[in-house]
């Protein structure tokens, strides 16, 4: 069965010099369609009527934070099956195993390369459809 | 090594100009949200919209290239980090501490 095509990433992160940088390298390398959240709480608002293929969650943010996010994500029955990818600096092993106990299907190391977040997010979905 | 699309390479110069303008501001909003929390007495909450803003400097300071001052930023998140865990208000040493963390990531920028 083929995989679908990535089109759709909400992505979920309370910086906006970061949003600026990820947003770039999605819609310019991967050619993504990107809406932005700067919190958990507009996440949960937005993410239904968005329809994302994928979601990135950074970890650390003010209130609601990444994994009380996901899990009220999972908590709607339109977002309960989108693919969640945490983005955080915190990576050692035992920490992305946590992330993953958690619901996540994969992690991204914070600083992200502009240049190779798109393939590392496609990577990941063809993972997630393999 | 991929090559870089022009249009990327474009764009990332151009924030990164921006940001790096931006950075001796938020580098005093730090400073300034600290003195405000020493003069007041630091309590948990503080410390911890202060942990928040000191996060936000070493991640975006990292993503941008800024390699020191997100390293001196990152050193005070995880110091306010201890206190916070610790659930305890700071002593007069680690006051100190968060005096010279801050004098460190002001230090940095230059």
């Amino acid at each position: 069965m083929a995989i679908p095509t990535l089109n759709k990433i909400l992505l979920v992160e309370d910086e906006p010099d970061i949003q600026a940088v990820a947003k770039l390298a999605l819609e310019i390398v991967g050619k993504f369609t990107v809406e932005i959240c700067n919190s958990g709480n507009e996440a949960i608002v937005k993410a239904p009527s968005f329809a994302p293929q994928m979601i990135l969650l950074d970890v650390m943010m003010p209130g609601m934070d990444g994994p009380s996010t996901l899990q009220a994500l999972r908590n709607l029955p339109q977002t309960a099956s989108i693919p969640v990818v945490f983005m955080t600096a915190k990576v050692q092993p035992y920490e992305v195993a946590h992330y993953k106990k958690l619901g996540a299907v994969d992690v991204i190391a914070k600083p992200f390369d502009p240049m190779t977040l798109s393939s590392t997010i496609n990577k990941i979905w063809n993972q997630c459809h393999a | 090594m991929p090559d870089i699309p022009p249009e990327l390479e474009e764009q990332l110069k151009r924030v990164r100009k921006n940001y790096a303008a931006r950075l001796p501001g938020k580098v005093e909003l730090i400073e300034e949200a600290w003195s405000k929390l020493l003069g007041i007495g630091p309590d948990r909450e503080g410390l911890k919209a202060l942990r928040i803003q000191a996060h936000g400097l070493a991640g975006s300071g990292a993503t941008y290239g800024f390699k020191e001052i997100s390293e001196a930023a990152h050193k005070l998140e995880i110091f306010l980090q201890s206190l916070i865990e610790t659930n305890s208000l700071p002593t007069l040493p680690e006051k100190e501490r968060i005096n010279n963390l801050v004098g460190e990531l002001k230090h940095s920028l230059s």
